[in-house]
């Protein structure tokens, strides 16, 4: 903090800074963070530095948001959201299953997998200590609830199983310890970060990312490969065309997130909450966001996502105009013949041809795949109930006591995260997260029904709840739930008043 | 049509948007099952793949209990019925004694993509060289994709006249290659390998057997030949119903006829691999 104080009295008499300050300014806290947010991942993406410059950069954007902001906790949890995109790091392989097991065109390397230390986990480390300073120093309203409980003891869990159930739990502990991130993210929002203007910050952010992925979406998809960057987590992603249920020869644009489906995920989540926004202040920007993030969307091929998205989209859009009786707001009115332009596109490019090839996907593809991944997972999930098999041990677990089964054929974990959860820790596990869920879910829907008042909390609160339904449509067809935005709910929605 | 332009601005978001769902459901339905599927024939090789008894130990040509539950006729239907693949005609060979080489000539209903200048059937592209599965009534199968109706098929038929000996390098009698008796007996002039259609493949024209010759050293060190009373030498010529791929020529789709390289002769009774000496090509 000293550092920061002095260097922020030599900052003062800067030139650049001055010619900054005359730049940014006039601007509106929310617009400060959607511009620096978007210079800083453009920067990223066309410098392309090593993973040391990227690092030292995430500490710097700390900086760059708390100039405008005057907030280190909400600068931190700001730079912690914005290198939550960021998948790349120190990243180790590690070889789970040897090669030769598997066919060499899924697992040319064996089934590995990869270990990253990423940005996030450094700014999660200084939220850590700002935690344990506060604590120790008496500074917040240290006092826990039910559901706090609830993950404390979920997270414990994934630690505790990996420990005690894992065939390698060397290997399953390294994934466990680091997912603390979150638990340290949801205690750091829930006590540290404080003020309603929040939401909009966040939505800044949000629509800075969704415009970011979505540039770089449409240059992967324009080279049909990725750019080999080095923000972008994944190069080497499998051949998509093979099923019987993908189309040929098309590219599933990944951002710079691991899979096409975890970008659909996150930019359903995103798009979820600038459409509600819209519905408050209408602005050209957040429409352009959403009508880019919605054709980035489409373009992940993602099936599980667009479920998601179109089911809370329509009940979102039901409950605002014939429950609450609000009107559609001027910005959709207008642009309705582009919007339906846009639709009609999207439709027909991505959207036909996925769900035509959709029509075999239980001869021989995803739904194939799902069913037999379901019932090998219950017979491990049998055989394993109380800790599980361990962090990322479903496919070598399942290779070794269930050979005969999908495990043994395509090395991919169980593709419904619910399952997953249980296979990997025990049935503990997900009875934890439900509750989680539940008593969140119970709450918020209290809350969203008993509101009279439509101000932006609400919205946010109803589109926060959207997306975390979303995520969890998602996670039962993917082996992700998408954790970050389902504690940013948690933690953000579920503060007592 | 004031009276409709009026209405439809009344409509809420909502209503646009379950419109437009509902629009595009019944679109994407109509073409899903609507869409012109065309019938192509196609040739499916079984494969060992569809008996998955011995992973490691890879043999060409499925197993004659699996090859002759085959029949003409035999069809793939989908959940309303209609007709997927039906089996035209099935051509069938023997590789090996335990092995059979079956082809199924099948009429497969597939979709024309005009993008791709392909067919797809159930999702996937007919393509001579990709991986099929079939469900014929109660048979299970998954095979190649050998040929598809319009692929031009440049291999040509030539009848030629191939010497041939059966070798056996055995380390009871080194010093000779001749094969036992009752071997060079059960090989009769006028034996035929044909498919199950018919056809000949191979047929015996000229057999001829003598005593095995074999080197021996005397003892101050000359070579000399005699022969083996025990062991025959048996020289076949043989007549082959050839393929000729560019200016090579192949039985059994792939095995090369080549001298020094050896091809198989299934009859009824007898199994052997005798070794190509000569090639006579009939012009």
């Amino acid at each position: 903090m000293f550092a920061y104080y002095s260097m922020s009295k030599i900052f003062k008499k800067s030139l650049f800074l001055k010619a900054f300050e005359k730049v940014t300014g006039k601007l509106k806290p929310e617009n400060y963070i959607f511009y620096s947010s978007i210079v800083f991942y453009l920067l990223l993406w066309h410098i392309n530095p090593n993973n040391k410059i990227i690092a030292l950069s995430f500490v710097f954007l700390i900086f760059i948001y708390n100039y405008k902001l005057k907030n280190v906790k909400l600068s931190i949890l700001l730079t912690y959201l914005a290198s939550s995109i960021i998948f790349t790091g120190k990243r180790y392989l590690i070889q789970l299953v040897p090669e030769g097991v598997f066919p060499k065109v899924l697992a040319p390397q064996g089934y590995v997998s990869h270990f990253v230390i990423s940005y996030l986990h450094i700014i999660a480390f200084f939220m850590l200590i700002l935690l344990v300073r506060d604590f120790l120093k008496n500074r917040m309203k240290f006092k826990l609830e039910k559901k706090d409980y609830l993950v404390i003891f979920y997270f414990l869990w994934l630690v505790l199983s990996d420990i005690l159930g894992s065939s390698r739990p060397n290997i399953s502990i390294l994934f466990s310890v680091l997912s603390l991130h979150f638990l340290v993210f949801y205690f750091y929002l829930k006590f540290l970060i404080k003020g309603k203007e929040k939401f909009i910050i966040l939505i800044a952010l949000f629509t800075a990312q969704i415009i970011f992925e979505s540039y770089i979406s449409y240059q992967q998809f324009i080279a049909s490969s990725p750019i080999y960057k080095n923000i972008e987590a994944q190069v080497d992603i499998e051949y998509f065309g093979f099923a019987a249920d993908e189309p040929q020869f098309r590219f599933r644009p990944v951002g710079t997130f691991n899979h096409a489906n975890e970008l659909g995920m996150a930019m359903s989540f995103w798009l979820l909450i600038i459409f509600a926004y819209l519905y408050k202040r209408q602005n050209i920007l957040s429409f352009t966001a959403l009508i880019f993030g919605v054709v980035t969307l489409a373009a992940t091929l993602s099936r599980s996502s667009w479920l998601g998205f179109a089911f809370v989209l329509f009940f979102t859009l039901f409950f605002f105009e014939k429950v609450k009786k609000i009107k559609s707001p001027e910005i959709f009115t207008k642009n309705i013949l582009s919007m339906a332009i846009v639709a009609v596109v999207v439709t027909i490019f991505f959207i036909f041809p996925r769900a035509e090839k959709s029509l075999y996907t239980f001869s021989e593809g995803g739904g194939y795949f799902r069913s037999a991944q379901i019932r090998a997972a219950i017979e491990l999930i049998k055989q394993n109930p109380l800790y599980g098999v361990g962090t990322g041990m479903s496919v070598p677990a399942g290779l070794s006591q269930l050979p005969r089964t999908v495990f043994s054929l395509v090395p991919l974990g169980v593709h419904n995260w619910y399952l997953n959860i249980t296979t990997e820790h025990g049935i503990p596990a997900i009875l934890l997260f439900l509750a989680l869920i539940a008593t969140f879910m119970m709450e918020q829907v209290r809350k969203i029904w008993d509101e009279n008042v439509i101000n932006l909390e609400s919205l946010m609160r109803i589109a926060i709840t959207g997306g975390v339904v979303s995520s969890m449509i998602v996670g039962m067809f993917q082996p992700f739930v998408g954790e970050t935005f389902i504690l940013l709910a948690f933690a953000i929605l579920g503060k007592r008043k | 049509m004031k009276k409709l332009i009026a209405n439809i601005a009344k409509l809420t978001l909502t209503d646009k948007v379950l419109i437009f769902c509902a629009i595009t459901f019944i679109a994407f339905f109509a073409y899903a099952f609507f869409r012109k599927s065309t019938n192509v024939n196609a040739i499916i090789k079984v494969g060992e793949e569809s008996i998955r008894f011995e992973p490691y130990f890879v043999e060409t040509g499925t197993r004659p209990w699996f090859a002759q539950l085959f029949f003409k006729g035999m069809k793939e239907t989908d959940g309303l019925g209609r007709v997927n693949a039906e089996v035209l005609s099935i051509r069938s060979y023997d590789t090996l004694p335990s092995r059979k080489a079956l082809y199924l000539t099948t009429k497969v209903r597939v979709v024309y993509n005009r993008a791709s200048n392909q067919y797809t059937f159930k999702g996937l592209p007919l393509t001579v060289g990709s991986p099929i599965k079939l469900n014929l009534e109660k048979l299970y199968v998954e095979g190649l994709v050998t040929f598809v109706e319009g692929v031009e098929d440049k291999r040509t038929k030539s009848k030629l006249i191939v010497e041939t000996q059966i070798r056996e390098e055995t380390p009871a009698f080194p010093d000779s290659s001749g094969t036992s008796e009752h071997i060079a007996n059960a090989l009769i002039k006028g034996d035929m390998v044909k498919d199950d259609q018919g056809n000949i493949i191979v047929k015996i024209i000229d057999k001829k057997v003598e005593n095995a010759k074999r080197l021996v050293i005397t003892s101050d060190g000359r070579s000399v030949i005699q022969t083996n009373p025990l062991r025959r030498d048996v020289y076949l010529t043989l007549e082959v119903n050839a393929i000729k791929i560019g200016d090579r020529y192949y039985i059994f789709d792939d095995v090369p006829l080549l001298v020094g390289e050896k091809i198989p002769i299934n009859t009824s009774t007898i199994s052997v691999w005798p070794e190509v000496t000569k090639i006579n090509i009939e012009q």
